[in-house]
């Protein structure tokens, strides 16, 4: 053999390299395929709402309501029936994913992100500041989250901002732990205190050493996070406690839906059916990245 | 071992003065003025200064949370601007309502979380455990709410089987029961399935296994009393969450337990109660991970040597 075919034998046999990445294997995993089909329809539906909604969400019809008050069922009109005050339950509902969407991915981020420089300071600087931070997660996952949601947007009047917001600032902690024993488990590698050696900041250790390599477990929280916090938006509506009406939610949807149960029972059953599919795609994606970016071949 | 028992007690000790002072926060903080909620809307100005005197709230941050303090611990949880009984009166009056859902509850999440978990992890791969992880995936997706309304709906309305909601013998309770053990048992099964393949891949297992040990003998001591550790952390900290109070489950079936009541105190911004209701709960989450911590000791004996 020659000179760079010995060179290319030596080389695979020292470093045995899979070309695998976590794409190739993430697509690979049906279900997984199947969450990520899930939420970009989804979010199709949210970002071309006006495109796909027959009418506006806002839109009263005479039609809508029968003389005695109960809503319109299915028909040519109404593709999937009409609610009680005489709107397009359809319109509606591919309206209300903007909110679900909009609040789920938007306070899932700034949870983990918020979590995510908690955690990596507990990790890093250890000592005292470890046991401040720790123990201040810990109280915080002593409070029974939604309730603590429920509490801070009921004081501060309801709004989409408000949610997210709010359900941002307060579901940190999970990601706190996460990324403080992600952090942890970095720091034992030789090239953190490389870098310090070189005379790295410690800050620019964090930003650039560590927080990239732990982005992996955080990239599926956050996923997860979204199914969640989604979950979450939608209690909030049903019980009255989050976007105001007339502003369409699932959760709403489903409050009043429940009321008009004998006459018109789908108008409940869309909205949690929404909620579900959206929730099953977003946990399908989580699982499938966790899956992808822990190959247990 | 005491040495750790008592780091956790004492832990636990300074968790709960942390979260009263918390707890003290909301009632401070919250911009709604207390004494405008007493008063009503046309009280003047001298009215509104009276009240804030009568009831302390013009006296300085520190001094009303070592009142507050000092009072939590007399049983003295103040009383609810709404219908002026004491909130702990009020509290411990609705506990048996959300003990008795919160039980049975977390008992279904077990009789159906856990067999399903095991089965997974022992045919994993297979049709049965792509099967019930297909089921964990719904179970964890589902809104309890509406799974709530849709039971109710089916069994209650459609059927007339089961009464619609409200507190009474086991057949008021069996379906915001199953609403919350059917999404609650999706997290034990994935849960323990993940738990038990992990634990299966371990040497002492191997090595068990190689020594002769049945496999049945195998299966229960080494590897699910090992897999079962993970799913008692996660089981003590749940069942706390439950006797503090399920908001939405409860306002669904209109349980009279601590959750409506919460939900109530909320609505009707009467800040004693949420701060009592808040502090209730969280009570119950730090005895649960003080009761967790002390099991363990007796599940993974590695943990008394740290």
């Amino acid at each position: 053999m020659d000179m760079s075919q010995q060179k290319s034998f030596i080389n695979e046999a020292i470093y045995p390299v899979t070309h695998e990445t976590v794409w190739d294997r993430f697509r690979k995993n049906k279900a997984a395929v199947v969450g990520l089909v899930l939420i970009c329809v989804m979010m199709m539906v949210a970002l071309l709402a006006p495109l796909l909604a027959p009418y506006s969400p806002y839109l009263t019809f005479e039609e809508g309501i029968s003389l005695v008050g109960a809503p319109a069922p299915p028909s040519a009109k109404f593709p999937l029936g009409a609610d009680n005050l005489g709107r397009d339950v359809l319109s509606r509902l591919i309206y209300a994913s903007r909110i679900s969407l909009e609040v789920g991915l938007i306070a899932a981020v700034v949870s983990v992100a918020v979590g995510t420089l908690l955690g990596v300071m507990a990790g890093f600087w250890g000592g005292w500041v470890d046991l401040v931070i720790m123990r201040f997660t810990d109280a915080m996952l002593a409070f029974p989250f939604l309730l603590f949601v429920i509490l801070v947007v009921s004081v501060l009047k309801p709004s989409v901002t408000i949610i997210f917001v709010v359900i941002g600032l307060l579901g940190w902690a999970k990601a706190a732990r996460v990324a403080r024993g992600q952090t942890l488990s970095i720091m034992q590698n030789n090239f953190i205190d490389a870098s310090r050696v070189v005379g790295a900041s410690s800050w620019r250790i964090i930003f650039h050493h560590i927080i990239p390599n732990i982005m992996g477990p955080l990239i599926v929280l956050t996923t997860l996070q979204v199914g969640n916090y989604i979950l979450t938006e939608g209690a909030l509506s049903y019980i009255g406690a989050g976007v105001p009406q007339p502003i369409p939610s699932w959760g709403s949807m489903i409050y009043t839906g429940q009321q008009y149960y004998q006459t018109a029972p789908w108008l409940m059953l869309y909205p949690g059916l929404m909620l579900t599919l959206t929730v099953i795609g977003f946990n399908l994606v989580g699982d499938g990245l966790d899956a992808a970016l822990n190959p247990r071949n | 071992m005491g040495n750790y028992i008592l780091r956790r007690l004492i832990y636990a000790v300074v968790t709960l003065v942390g979260i009263s002072f918390i707890s003290f926060l909301i009632v401070y903080a919250v911009p709604a003025d207390p004494a405008a909620v007493i008063a009503g809307p046309s009280a003047d100005a001298i009215a509104l200064a009276n009240i804030r005197h009568q009831w302390g709230l013009d006296r300085p941050f520190i001094i009303q949370y070592e009142t507050y303090f000092l009072n939590l611990l007399r049983g003295d949880w103040g009383t609810s601007f709404f219908n002026q009984q004491p909130v702990l009166r009020q509290l411990l009056g609705r506990f048996p309502a959300t003990a008795e859902l919160g039980v049975v509850a977390f008992l279904l999440q077990l009789i159906i979380g856990i067999p399903l978990g095991a089965l997974a992890a022992i045919r994993q791969n297979t049709r049965t455990d792509h099967l019930i992880m297909t089921g964990v995936l719904v179970g964890l997706s589902l809104p309890r709410f509406w799974l709530g309304v849709i039971l109710l709906f089916i069994f209650a309305l459609k059927l007339p089987w089961l009464p619609l909601g409200g507190y009474g013998g086991w057949d008021h309770v069996i379906l915001p029961a199953i609403t919350v053990g059917v999404t609650g048992a999706a997290y034990y099964t994935r849960l323990l399935r993940s738990s038990m393949i992990e634990v299966k891949r371990q040497d002492y297992v191997l090595a068990a296994t190689a020594k002769g040990i049945s496999r049945a003998r195998v299966q229960i001591r080494h590897v699910m009393r090992n897999s079962l550790i993970p799913v008692v952390t996660w089981a003590g900290m749940d069942l706390a969450a439950y006797l503090g109070g399920l908001i939405i489950v409860e306002t669904v079936f209109g349980w009279p337990g601590i959750g409506q009541l919460t939900f109530q105190a909320i609505k009707n911004m009467d800040i004693p109660l949420i701060s009592g209701t808040v502090l209730f709960s969280a009570i119950f989450v730090v005895i649960g991970s003080l009761f967790v911590d002390i099991v363990y000791i007796f599940l993974d004996p590695r943990i008394s040597y740290e």
